[in-house]
């Protein structure tokens, strides 16, 4: 995993595992006037601070394919994270819930797809009404533009989903 | 969290109420209170949000004179079946029309973060006329053209109105949609055609330039809220000419804003990809 830091006016990489990443950023900020640049949005969820999505989408691509294995302090449940994103109507939810699984889940519960099973276990998690047929709930969120179909019943979250959750859901 | 699917499930579910209890009249207190809520929670809750995403339509109007109907019987005996009717067609709008307009409000404004992000990837692209005014003028000029000027006269602050941008806009989008679509004998052959006047209509264009339905599905929705949009715009302008006054010609850029928005996600969706 890479990660990049400003301080002082320097562009810093820094190369390792999460765990060893998250290690260094922690001091950064705790040394105070560096802005810390994360190479996953996984990351910046997980610390629950919405400033710092604000990096260009090709760096938060990096995240859609890390695992991330940070502290379980840091780490955002998916109840957090829904009230976080605040989806307003059930494609958003399950859109959010596709990101949960793929980018902020506990590694045992990541997924890079997700099917009818998976949501509505994160709708449990995450105290959303569940629907009377979570199969449907895909479909529509498919066909609201927000998952691609990788195989029947199993969908994955679309490029356009990924940027209603991390750039147009919880703006307000 | 607010769930706007619920919106419609609230009233019908007072319908269903009234119909279970087989009455004629509608006279109870118990009622009143629920009517007192219902319009509550449209005007305080649902209403703010379709209308902070979508600008204010007709259908969030129409809402609106049947939501002060329903609050104007709430102390008063009304027929029941009056009252299930308009209970019904709240419902019925809220689930046809703006579901599916804010939908397609938030789908185009992800839809142009992609859009924007792919064209980044490319140098010429980089530039500040973004990457669709690239793409479009890769496929007509002309259009390109119509584009960039009503982008301009979009940021003119001293127009005395945008209704003139609204319109070219649309046409932008018209004339990009016709000169992408194959020829309307080969729509006409697509198993899914129906057309209008045996013509085509511009979502059967966009299906066919995308060439599978579940993709163009948001991109055709947007088109719908397009056309609400150009009317929104110049009713803004002509028939609450006072509150234009009142709120500034702000309320209406803001308005022509929006259908940009919508108009560059469809055509991000529609025009070929930048190289």
């Amino acid at each position: 995993m890479r990660a990049k830091i400003e301080t002082d006016g320097l562009e810093v990489e820094l190369i390792g595992s999460a765990t060893e990443i998250g290690a260094v950023l922690r001091e950064v900020v705790r040394g105070g006037g560096s802005r810390a640049l994360p190479a996953s949005s996984a990351r910046s969820f997980a610390a629950g601070d919405a400033e710092e999505e604000t990096g260009p989408a090709a760096s938060t691509e990096q995240g859609m394919n890390e695992s991330f294995d940070g502290d379980d302090e840091d780490r955002v449940d998916a109840l957090q994270f829904f009230r976080h994103r605040s989806p307003t109507n059930i494609r958003e939810a399950t859109a959010v819930a596709a990101f949960y699984l793929a980018e902020i889940a506990p590694a045992k519960d990541k997924s890079s797809t997700i099917t009818s099973e998976l949501l509505g276990d994160v709708f449990r998690q995450a105290q959303w009404k569940l629907p009377s047929r979570m199969r449907n709930a895909l479909h529509a969120t498919m066909k609201a533009g927000y998952l691609n179909r990788v195989d029947t019943g199993v969908y994955e979250l679309s490029n356009t989903g990924h940027n209603l959750v991390v750039h147009t859901l919880g703006e307000g | 969290m607010l769930d706007l699917d619920l919106a419609s499930q609230e009233f019908l579910r007072f319908e269903k109420s009234i119909k279970r209890r087989g009455i004629r009249w509608v006279t109870s207190r118990d009622d009143a209170q629920r009517i007192r809520a219902l319009s509550a929670g449209w005007m305080k809750e649902y209403r703010p949000v379709f209308e902070s995403a979508l600008g204010e339509v007709s259908h969030v109007m129409k809402v609106d004179e049947d939501v002060m109907w329903l609050r104007s019987r709430a102390d008063t005996r009304t027929a029941s079946s009056e009252l299930c009717a308009r209970l019904r067609r709240i419902a019925r709008i809220i689930n046809r029309e703006l579901l599916p307009a804010y939908d397609a409000n938030r789908w185009s404004l992800a839809s142009n973060m992609t859009n924007r992000a792919e064209g980044n990837l490319s140098e010429e692209n980089r530039s500040e006329d973004g990457p669709i005014l690239s793409r479009l003028r890769a496929v007509d000029v002309t259009i390109a053209r119509s584009y960039e000027q009503a982008r301009m006269d979009m940021n003119d602050p001293d127009r005395l109105t945008y209704v003139g941008p609204a319109a070219e806009l649309r046409e932008v989008l018209g004339a990009t949609i016709r000169r992408l679509s194959p020829p309307d004998e080969e729509i006409a052959k697509a198993p899914w055609f129906k057309g209008h006047h045996g013509k085509p209509t511009q979502a059967e264009r966009v299906r066919a330039i995308m060439g599978d339905k579940d993709r163009s599905a948001p991109a055709t929705q947007t088109l719908e809220i397009i056309d609400q949009a150009i009317g929104s715009v110049a009713r803004a302008t002509y028939q609450h000419a006072s509150a234009v006054a009142h709120l500034g010609k702000n309320a209406v850029r803001d308005e022509v804003a929006k259908l940009r928005t919508w108009v560059e996600a469809v055509l991000g969706e529609i025009l070929p990809a930048g190289d």
